[in-house]
């Protein structure tokens, strides 16, 4: 029997590999191993790690990925460190489903992070087909953002949810006794905010959206791979993991924030024209979706993340064919065999083909109409004309539409049928307020900044004033120097100089006072008087 | 038993580190290699004086990532530093003091009896006061005379609180009211923790680099290990000490984005990491304390060492501090990615290190916000330093061989360290 370790060890070995040898044949040996090991039934051999219904499903994805990437990628700059991201994201994400220690999981999670903003830097700063936005302004910003501007801004919303993460664990782990989160009891209530937390932020749900539509700034199977199967998903995967742990409030908290979030994510879907950040947008909606029915029914929530990878996946790299065969962010027009995969992914979404069809079996009616602002974006993208281009890049996006539908069966409930009525949508024209993603840039560009900036020339300021205080306080010192010196020598001349020349005046007055005579006089006196006392002495 | 091997060490050292006053970096290389000695593990008496008493040392399972992260750290920076210190012109009594200095990390850690600590803590005070104000930048003698006043300050401290104590033995260290303030107040004006950090930034930035290399990450943080070492018998609040903590390391992280230059820019980090050493000192589990400390202690110094040699190595090549001069090729942007994601402790052992201070944090709301305010702001500087060298460009730099591999070898280390991951997954 093969052990999850060792296939997380290929994993992250390949990484390091393919960093090397800028290929990504060991990306490709890595999934295929990871995947025919968990299909055989890769068990752990400690208890760090437990196995995961999900796994085999991101290795299926990664792989069709991977096979993807080797088409598109061709030709392009720092291949080394987009495969050896490629390798630590996918490697992060099997490790944070394995996960069974708590320091496991944060590792896991930790590296989705630091993956997806090493993969958003990998084209350069100069280079436009990293570039998000079309460079207008607009309340006060400018919409254009080069890849180290995507990297920073995704980096720092995620970064909230990870410092969560590692509070909210590290205390159940403490407060459980135990390091195995099977091993945890039920979460308080702080513990269940921040975990929450952390879901919302990975899976990029208000207020955190935006940093998902400016990570476009990665070439496109990184878009693929970050929507469908890693990173975003990390956040509903979490909140399953954790579900029975959180309290009941946690699954109202979540079904708010994902209810507005769908259709948040749809509409800005809606408003936009670069078709990458309308995949983005989108995922933030059925992100939403999902997290607000994870707590409530986990076993739909699953098939969703399922579901909406397949699609998601295919959607991306479909839209990618048409990026890539156009030069352009903007592509005018789609290969036809994209366009299909377009369509095929669209109906997966909305619950049409078999794959979508089951997700959707139990889903809540207000899903149709999430499912409708879909037909509606992605039939802005079908209306666009159709070319002939087949590079073989088309297969692994069109099996990924294709082949779960024969594994994973279901009848469309017939209200799914009503969501089609959106394609009207596709007709319309973007309103501004969707176009600016609901102003949310501004939040994150101008207005935080300014806060923060605030803050922290605050800091420096009391900081400098303290500092400057400090050195202007040498005079101070200076004084007590000098009043020393004035004491001592007060002292000195008290001890040293008044003392010595007391001494010698009363010396001096005392030799000025002819003393000897005195005493010559005072002898002679007395040797007089005994003289004469002798005298009178002898005579009696 | 460990007294013969202590002495043994010290003597071999010893009498290299003066060979190395004149002969350079072959003595000091072996001098430091000599230091690994001290490994060996066990405990002696070397003495017993009148007043001071038993004079021991040990070496145990706890004190082991200190040791061995200072001597691999001094090892490293003195292979760095022959083509800085051609830069700066430096003879070669350099190296002598720099071993002097290393070894005097060993000895703050291995002394049991508390006042051969602070003499240790005296030695090393010299060694680097004397690098600062030959060999510093700008003001340096000003900063020198600064950075001795203030480090004096905390080691007398530390020494006046120890005497008034009694109990000059680490095993039964008791101390009360003023005693106990008095040392906690030592170890943190040594660590530079908020409020009495000012004297950090200069000292760490105007040294010569290499000198920085040990002087921010590994001399200033060897102090949480007597944090956590006393804390049982000083009875501080750790509470409010593990709140300082973290209210240093929002403080600290704060601050770095007010510079420009490299090196104070990693000099400000410094207060900020040794905010989270506090609070890892502080939590009340000793061992999740140690564990935090440990890892946060060793992620942190290889880390900060790596960037404080990168920075040097911008010196010598471009001859510049900006942080918006600096220009990479992909090695030197490989460096600063381990570099900077190490020190943000996004991932490497400083992940982990951040998570067991995570562990400390009591279940109350506003302590929880801080405590994510604290992790979020530390890693977030990090981004944005990187950000500006990012953004400063790439370019060709040309640089000594020596010194790119010293700073790969550090910045590498906090991941590799991962690998013992299961020595502390129990």
């Amino acid at each position: 029997m093969v052990s999850l370790e060792l296939l997380l060890a290929v994993a992250f070995a390949a990484a390091l590999l393919d960093f090397f040898a800028t290929r990504g044949y060991a990306a490709a040996a890595a999934g295929i191993v990871m995947l025919a090991g968990l299909l055989w039934g890769a068990g752990p051999s400690a208890p760090y790690l437990k196995p995961s219904e999900f796994a085999a499903f991101v290795a299926g994805v990664y792989l069709a990925i991977v096979a993807y990437s080797h088409f598109y990628m061709r030709g392009a700059e720092r291949l080394g460190w987009f495969w050896g991201w490629m390798g630590v994201f996918f490697g992060s994400m099997e490790l944070f489903l394995l996960a069974d220690h708590w320091v496991l999981l944060l590792l896991g999670w930790a590296g989705l992070d630091l993956a997806s903003w090493g993969l958003i830097l990998t084209y350069r700063d100069d280079d436009e087909m990293g570039f998000v936005g079309d460079g207008s302004r607009a309340g006060g910003i400018s919409w254009l953002w080069p890849p180290s501007s995507s990297a920073i801004r995704s980096i720092v919303a995620v970064e909230v949810g990870t410092a969560s993460l590692l509070v909210a664990s590290a205390y159940m782990a403490v407060h459980h006794n135990s390091p195995f989160i099977s091993g945890w009891g039920h979460a308080d209530d702080v513990a269940a905010a921040l975990f929450l937390v952390a879901a919302f932020a990975k899976a990029a749900q208000l207020p955190f959206t935006d940093w998902l539509l400016t990570a476009m700034s990665a070439p496109t199977p990184v878009s693929a791979l970050l929507h469908s199967s890693t990173m975003v998903k990390a956040g509903p995967i979490l909140l399953l993991k954790l579900g029975h742990l959180l309290p009941h409030w946690a699954a109202e908290a979540a079904f708010l924030v994902g209810f507005a979030t769908a259709f948040a994510g749809g509409l800005i879907a809606l408003g936009q024209r670069e078709p990458k950040l309308v995949l983005a947008a989108s995922t933030a909606s059925y992100l939403g979706m999902i997290t607000a029915i994870a707590l409530e029914n986990p076993k739909e929530a699953a098939m969703l993340i399922y579901a909406h990878g397949f699609a998601k996946a295919a959607l991306f790299m479909a839209v990618g064919h048409g990026i890539h065969a156009s030069h352009s962010r903007f592509p005018q027009s789609y290969p036809l065999i994209a366009k299909v995969a377009i369509l095929l992914g669209m109906l997966i979404l909305v619950g049409v083909l078999p794959v979508g069809a089951l997700a959707k079996s139990e889903a809540p009616l207000w899903t149709v109409a999430v499912s409708a602002l879909t037909v509606g974006y992605l039939g802005k993208l079908l209306r666009l004309p159709a070319t002939n281009d087949w590079e073989p890049m088309w297969i692994p996006y069109t099996a990924l539409v294709v082949v779960p539908n024969f594994v994973f069966i279901g009848a469309p409930p017939p209200v799914v049928l009503l969501s089609l009525a959106g394609g009207v949508l596709a007709f319309a024209g973007e309103a501004e307020v969707l176009r600016r993603r609901l102003y949310l840039p501004v939040l994150f560009d101008r207005v935080m900044p300014s806060a923060f900036r605030a803050t922290w020339r605050l800091a420096a300021a009391v900081d400098r004033a303290v500092d400057r205080a400090l050195q202007s306080s040498a005079p101070l010192w200076r004084l007590a120097v000098d009043l020393v010196t004035v004491v001592d020598w007060l002292v000195d001349a008290a001890l040293h100089d008044g003392l010595v020349s007391a001494v010698r005046r009363a010396s001096a007055q005392v030799a000025g006072l002819k003393l000897e005579y005195y005493l010559y006089m005072a002898g002679v006196a007395a040797a007089f008087i005994i003289a004469v006392v002798l005298a009178l002495g002898i005579w009696s | 038993m460990y007294s013969d091997v202590f002495l043994l060490a010290t003597a071999i050292s010893g009498v290299l580190a003066l060979a190395a006053l004149r002969l350079g970096l072959p003595a000091a290389l072996a001098a430091t290699a000599a230091m690994l000695l001290f490994l060996v593990p066990g405990k002696g008496t070397l003495a017993v004086l009148p007043y001071v008493g038993e004079v021991a040392v040990s070496m145990d399972f706890h004190k082991l990532p200190f040791v061995v992260t200072s001597v691999i750290l001094g090892l490293l920076v003195a292979f760095y530093s022959p083509p800085y210190l051609r830069h700066l012109g430096a003879p070669r009594w350099y190296y002598g003091v720099h071993v002097l200095y290393v070894l005097s990390f060993v000895y703050i850690i291995l002394f049991e009896n508390l006042i051969f600590v602070f003499l240790a803590l005296e030695l090393s005070i010299i060694t680097s006061f004397l690098l600062i104000w030959y060999f510093g930048y700008g003001n340096r003698r000003f900063v020198a005379l600064l950075y001795f006043v203030w480090a004096q300050v905390g080691s007398i401290l530390f020494l006046v609180g120890v005497a008034i104590s009694g109990t000059l033995t680490a095993d039964v260290f008791e101390a009360a009211g003023v005693a106990s303030l008095l040392v906690l107040l030592g170890l943190l004006v040594k660590m530079g923790t908020a409020g009495v950090h000012f004297w950090l930034p200069y000292a760490h930035a105007e040294a010569p680099t290499p000198l920085s290399a040990l002087l921010s990450p590994v001399h200033v943080g060897l102090m949480a290990y007597w944090i956590w070492r006393l804390k049982e018998g000083a009875h501080w609040p750790l509470d409010a000490l593990f709140l300082y903590g973290l209210v240093t390391a929002v403080y600290g992280s704060l601050l770095v984005f007010r510079e420009t230059d490299f090196k104070r820019a990693l000099a400000d980090s410094t207060v900020a990491n040794m905010g989270l050493l506090v609070a890892a000192a502080a939590i009340g589990n000793k061992s999740i304390s140690y564990a935090a400390t440990a890892l946060l202690f060793v992620g942190h110094a290889f880390a900060k060492a790596a960037l404080f040699m990168l920075a040097g190595l911008y010196i010598v090549a471009l001859h510049t501090r900006s942080i918006g001069e600096a220009r990479w090729d992909r090695h030197l942007l490989a460096v600063s990615v381990l570099g900077f994601v190490a020190l943000a402790g996004l991932f490497g052992i400083n992940l982990i290190g951040k998570a067991y201070v995570a562990a400390g944090v009591p279940p109350l709301l506003y302590m929880a916000a801080l405590a994510v305010a604290a992790l979020v702001s530390t890693a977030v500087y990090s981004f944005y330093l990187f950000n500006q060298m990012y953004r400063a460009g790439e370019g060709k730099v040309e640089y000594p061989a020596e010194m790119y591999a010293a700073v790969l070898a550090a910045a590498a280390a906090p991941y590799l360290l991962l690998l013992v991951l299961p020595l502390w997954l129990v």
